[in-house]
């Protein structure tokens, strides 16, 4: 992705948040295991990364190990909480019924070369991450898709995103 | 609870209720006790719909007593839709009532005399049963409306719609809710087509004067019931996600996983997930004036449920729930949460299964009959089920029906009945349950408690991969013990997590009985239940083969993981081998 200037975005909590679950996009901190990229890229207090986020996928695969789980360029994260049913429980990270989704689990580092490779992660938040991480990701420059924020500047779109400031009424 | 009301329907003069002791059933409530009745009563030739067969309505062994959540009620019968055993269950006011009214279950038998449609009032000082002319082809809103004023102060209405008279493999028997809105059902497996067959259209219940039921030993179940509070309380899905999102709050991680089944399971992933996400679906509800968070009946903690509101604040329907969102929204390429609503309360109106009509439509989809995505044909297809058009009686057969009228392979059913909303390619081990449930594809039937806590069949490696039929078996011997208690099942998320929670329902129920129960015994009531249902399905002629996934979930990958599934018969067989 190339060089385009940030655009200063206004916009309301819902609609933020329904682009939060859409997945906004994070311009670095890739080549890092998925806790380094929550903990140092997007903030996320430590506490909250190991009690709350129990329920991760990359790149669809739910994770169990955030250690050996890395991120790669392009990559989609979804983060959520703890959730009902037996489905729900077969997703949470290490749970005693992950052995249900054995087909899809994410197979560790799998597929990646650990390097600091620079690129841009897909984010998505579900549930309670919306309520709890929302203003933490409005702090920083986000990639947004530009068809959200209706664009008018072409110089500002790059490859369909807007790299943005966002400012939640 | 120690009347079982038997309503001979075939009587002279007209049905005839008689107040019958509960004998050998003693002990059993809920799932337990309907299918027990059916296992030992019922003929397993019968037809479905025929008088031989019996609609079983029956409370849980916790209903009517002071414990938080113990509102589920079970209908049982033989299945139009299966052919097999059919336990369906629902939450609503009716099963706290009834229990307090002291009965344990109502037994609708005998052959139908004549084709007058009865209402059933119970009452602390009767049952009166009279023929009603007004009620035929009456929906259960109508219903609603005709009946409100004799049971919204301290009753409940159970019912049949449409679907239901009509005979409909697809139909459901309704239980109001706390606003007395029938947005309740005992919705698989067609149980509304067999109170329909008996003639009977509506019961009325009054449980003025009623009181709760008291337990054997008051002190201890008062400290089981504050542990049983403070244990839900505290668990981040039942004290938090449900609350504020209600189920459907799974849509964006089933999605997320790739097993959220789209377009009659071609693919795992819909484009339009967020826009009908519970996450969505809960900030429109409150920016019109509805609510995301509310209880389906009295006692309700988790409050799970909501009030779906439409563009100019009026109520629609209760929230749809993610099996509903699912079978309507993603199944049918439908990311429209007005027309999911609308979907929802014609559903419940005419007295229909969400997840088997929604699965039915994608069939119908499929075949050409209208395009996936477009949510006013798929309205329109739900009337004409309503209607009882000739196309909607066979779309109200259900969806293997459906299928095959249209020679489409792809019906995502076992035993008959549609699989819910998770696709088993994905999940594996809920594929599992899925095939070897009796009671055909059913999520419900493998979800609760936690296996570990039980210990059932010994304790399996977590980390491995083997042992999926192991943990489908034990997770239905706890799902058969929870459904016979009158507990809703979500209270599974804490169960599951929790082992002093898990003990404190089994001290609720040693308390309320004066029994000793332990963890091994919960385990032994559930199997005891789920060996009624074996035995039935095979003296009806079901047999390891019907124990099997549609072989296209083995042929055909399913997107974005590629994944099919490949857990093998010998496996399956293993689960009750």
């Amino acid at each position: 992705m190339g060089e385009a200037p940030t655009v200063r975005v206004t916009l309301s909590r819902p609609a933020f948040k329904a682009l939060l679950q859409r997945g906004i996009g994070i311009p670095d901190g890739t080549g890092t295991s998925v806790r380094e990229f929550l903990q140092r890229t997007l903030g996320i207090d430590p506490a909250y990364v190991e009690e709350q986020l129990q329920t991760v996928f990359l790149d669809g695969h739910p994770v169990d190990d955030f250690d050996r789980a890395r991120v790669r360029p392009g990559a989609v994260l979804a983060l959520s909480g703890a959730m009902p049913g037996l489905a729900g429980a077969t997703m949470r990270r290490g749970g005693y019924y992950a052995r249900m989704r054995e087909g899809i689990t994410h197979a560790g580092a799998h597929g990646t070369d650990g390097s600091a490779e620079e690129g841009v992660v897909i984010v998505k938040l579900f549930n309670r991450t919306l309520a709890d991480l929302a203003e933490t990701l409005a702090k920083r420059p986000l990639l947004v898709p530009g068809d959200a924020v209706g664009s008018l500047d072409p110089e500002a779109e790059v490859d369909g995103w807007v790299l943005v400031a966002v400012t939640l009424a | 609870m120690d009347t079982i009301l038997r309503i001979d329907v075939g009587a002279a003069g007209g049905p005839k209720a008689t107040p019958t002791p509960v004998g050998d059933y003693a002990g059993l409530g809920g799932r337990g006790l309907t299918s027990a009745i059916v296992a030992t009563e019922v003929p397993a030739d019968a037809h479905p719909l025929g008088p031989e067969n019996k609609l079983v309505i029956a409370p849980g062994l916790l209903s009517g007593t002071a414990a938080s959540m113990s509102g589920r009620i079970s209908v049982g019968c033989k299945s139009p839709l299966t052919g097999g055993i059919k336990e369906a269950n629902a939450g609503g006011q009716a099963g706290q009532l009834l229990a307090r009214l002291g009965y344990a279950a109502i037994v609708l038998e005998g052959a139908r005399q004549g084709d007058d449609l009865y209402v059933v009032r119970i009452s602390k000082d009767g049952v009166t049963i009279t023929a009603d002319p007004s009620v035929r082809r009456a929906t259960n809103y109508q219903l609603m409306d005709k009946f409100l004023g004799e049971y919204d102060k301290t009753g409940a209405m159970i019912a049949i719609g449409t679907a239901g008279e009509m005979g409909y493999g697809n139909s459901t028997v309704s239980i109001t809710d706390m606003e007395g809105r029938p947005t309740r059902h005992a919705g698989r497996g067609g149980v509304g087509a067999v109170m329909g067959s008996k003639g009977i259209k509506a019961i009325l219940i009054d449980a003025k004067g009623a009181k709760s039921r008291k337990p054997a030993d008051p002190e201890a179940f008062k400290a089981a019931s504050k542990a049983w509070v403070e244990g839900l309380e505290k668990h981040p899905v039942t004290g938090e996600g449900l609350p504020a999102y209600g189920t459907n709050v799974l849509t964006n991680v089933i999605n997320e996983a790739g097993g959220l089944p789209t377009r009659n399971f071609a693919t795992g992933q819909f484009e339009g997930a967020s826009k009908i996400s519970g996450e969505t679906q809960a900030e429109l509800e409150v920016a019109r004036g509805g609510s995301a968070t509310h209880g389906c009946h009295r006692g309700c903690i988790i409050q799970c449920s909501g009030t779906f509101v439409n563009k100019d604040g009026r109520y629609v329907t209760k929230q749809p729930e993610y099996e509903t969102v699912w079978a309507h929204g993603a199944n049918c390429g439908i990311d429209d949460l007005d027309v999911i609503a609308e979907l929802d309360r014609l559903d419940d109106d005419y007295g229909l299964d969400t997840i088997e009509m929604g699965a039915t439509i994608a069939v119908a989809m499929e075949a050409g009959v209208a395009k996936f995505g477009d949510g006013q044909a798929a309205i329109e297809l739900v009337r004409e089920v309503g209607k009882g058009t000739p196309l909607g009686r066979i779309l109200g057969s259900g969806t293997a029906t459906t299928a095959r009228v249209y020679g489409i392979e792809h019906a995502p059913c076992v035993k008959g009945q549609a699989m819910p909303a998770y696709d088993p390619r994905a999940v594996k081990g809920i594929g599992v349950t899925y095939a070897t449930s009796p009671m055909g594809a059913d999520h419900t039937a493998g979800y609760a408690v936690a296996t570990n806590i039980l210990k059932v069949g010994g304790d399996v490696d977590p980390l491995k991969a083997e042992g999926q039929a192991e943990l489908s078996k034990n997770l239905q011997i706890a799902t058969a013990a929870v459904d016979a208690t009158g507990m809703c099942l979500f209270i599974a998320f804490a169960v599951l997590d929790q082992p002093d929670t898990f003990q404190a329902l089994v001290d609720l129920l040693n308390a309320y009985y004066g029994w000793n129960l332990d963890a091994a015994g919960v385990a032994a009531y559930g199997s005891k239940i789920l060996a009624f249902e074996r035995d039935f399905n095979q003296r009806a002629g079901f047999t390891s083969a019907d124990d099997r996934l549609p072989r296209y979930f083995k042929r055909e990958p399913l997107a974005p993981h590629n994944v099919t599934f490949d857990v093998s018969d010998a496996e399956l067989d293993s689960v009750f081998g």
